[in-house]
């Protein structure tokens, strides 16, 4: 046996806390469900997640949709198949056959509805099948209240370590094409962070309002500190990962505040229980020591 | 923490197989796809200069990333993309590489009245609808793009709810307003599309809204709503 695939077999034999991973399910699929039942109370499900002849708001399909032929309510159908895995994923009830149920109707939904299929929907879909590979189903489950099942306590730790993977890769690429976009790292003209975040169509600031004119160099400074932090997201693997983490809170949260980008902050947020871990862990120690929940549930 | 299985075992060896194979699936199919990092245009002697004058320092990580992306990520994923269609999780997203060279509103008008603008609190008839991050790329792309597969499905929807809400309406028109980001630029008109009744048949308009010839409107009839194959 190689040194290699031993070292390799150990790596995937570490056991971790399962508790961030449960957090993040749970955290992800709330975040789906919000942002579901929020598109209903704009009262834009119909249209969204119909076929053009139906009325639906897009003007093309993916191919890879599944149920062209299925009738006008099909889209309404797979909405609801979302939603109520996303709440059994939420729940602990058969959540790892509902993580897989719910992205299925979910991958369904964006090929039927391509515009309105972001990044963070496909990010979203990635983290909870990843997922599946751990037994983040098994803590925090409505499921072990019921059925008096003792909660996993630990998991294979290899899945943190994709996720951390995972979530590194994604900051680097926003840091790469920065760079290559260019203009960041420049004094003249408006700063890119000013750009984005005073862009009516996806963000608050107004553009007409002089102040942020004169915060230019705020803006320039944050934004080259942003693609430093994004570029250096190979930290995410070192045991620094929780101190990187910081500031990818804060930015989340920055982003939340300033811009119209949905469920994206809190899509990325989901995923930092993992990333906290080690000051996490402890919080949640002295929580279920306080509740006295214990092992369970 | 429990002990992990002895490296040995059976289990052991299964577990490694299925992590290494997830962790190849994920790491290739799902992730970022660094639009516009294409080697070929980064190759050049000119296209090096311009990426040293832009990444400064870092622009050998980019040079890396380049190449990882064009010789490793981007063939693998192109042999999985059937397979992750199932699931869609092809990582595609722009990550806000810059922000947009002009500021671009979407605005509509009923008999010549607005009624609606991107971020006008006053000016707010549809902005709930449209503000949701699933609607909102529809305005953004109307905004930026004269033509669009999905002006079709849009213009339809905001003419369908004009009609309810503006019973007595004789005319729509969604336009396009980009400024300038100059200090003291008034914005303009770029591009948009009206229809009137009783027929509303939808007409393209250009620069400060003026109706545009037709050879250019009948440029219109070959964007057809229809299916797509890509991941």
């Amino acid at each position: 046996m190689s040194r290699l695939w031993s070292w390799w077999l150990r790596r995937t034999g570490r056991q971790v806390d399962v508790r961030p991973l449960a957090l993040t399910r749970i955290c992800l699929a709330i975040v789906v469900i919000a942002d579901l039942l929020w598109l209903a109370r704009v009262g834009m499900v119909q249209r969204a997640f119909s076929l053009y002849e139906h009325g639906g708001l897009a003007g093309f399909h993916r191919s890879t949709y599944w149920f062209l032929d299925a009738g006008p309510n099909a889209g309404i159908a797979l909405y609801g198949v979302v939603v109520a895995s996303m709440l059994c994923v939420a729940l602990g009830v058969r959540a790892r056959t509902a993580t897989l149920i719910g992205v299925l109707a979910y991958a369904q939904l964006g090929h039927l509805y391509p515009t309105g299929d972001r990044g963070v929907d496909r990010l979203v879909r990635t983290v909870l099948l990843l997922l599946l590979f751990s037994d983040a189903h098994r803590c925090y489950s409505l499921e072990n209240v019921v059925f008096k099942r003792v909660r996993k306590t630990t998991t294979s730790g290899w899945v943190v370590d994709v996720l951390h993977l995972f979530l590194g890769l994604v900051y680097m690429a926003a840091g790469f094409v920065k760079l290559g976009a260019g203009g960041w790292f420049s004094w003249s003209g408006p700063p890119m962070l000013y750009r984005i975040m005073a862009d009516p169509m996806a963000a608050r600031l107004d553009p007409d309002n002089p102040l942020w004119r004169d915060l230019w160099p705020v803006f320039r400074l944050a934004g080259m500190g942003t693609v430093i932090w994004e570029v250096c997201s190979p930290l995410l693997l070192t045991r620094w990962s929780h101190i990187y983490g910081i500031a990818g809170i804060l930015m989340h949260i920055g982003i939340a505040v300033g811009m119209k980008l949905g469920m994206f902050s809190y899509g990325m947020l989901s995923l930092y229980p993992v990333v906290m871990a080690p000051w996490l862990i402890p919080l949640l120690d002295r929580a279920e020591k306080r509740l006295g929940i214990g092992a369970q549930p | 923490m429990s002990s992990p299985d002895p490296p040995s075992s059976r289990t052991a060896h299964f577990r490694g197989v299925l992590a290494l194979l997830a962790v190849f699936f994920f790491l290739c199919a799902g992730t970022p796809g660094m639009r516009g990092l294409s080697e070929k245009r980064h190759a050049s002697d000119e296209g090096r200069a311009k990426i040293r004058q832009k990444a400064g320092l870092l622009a050998p990580f980019f040079y890396g990333a380049v190449w990882a992306n064009q010789h490793v990520r981007g063939p693998i994923s192109r042999k999985l993309g059937k397979f992750q269609s199932v699931f869609r999780i092809a990582q595609s997203w722009g990550l806000y590489g810059s922000g947009p060279d002009t500021v671009r509103h979407l605005v509509i008008e009923v008999d010549g009245q607005r009624v609606y603008r991107t971020n006008d609190s006053e000016l707010d008839w549809l902005s709930l609808e449209l503000s949701h991050r699933k609607v909102r790329p529809m305005p953004e792309t109307m905004a930026k793009k004269l033509r669009a597969y999905n002006w079709s499905g849009f213009s339809r929807f905001v003419l369908e709810r004009a009609r309810v809400d503006f019973p007595d309406a004789h005319e729509l028109r969604i336009l396009a307003e980009w400024q300038s980001r100059e200090p003291d630029a008034r914005p303009r008109i770029h591009h948009g599309r009206r229809a009137r009744g009783p027929d509303w048949t939808w007409e393209l308009l250009g620069k400060d809204g003026a109706l545009l010839p037709p050879e250019e409107q009948a440029k219109e009839a070959e964007i057809d709503p229809g299916l797509e194959d890509a991941p």
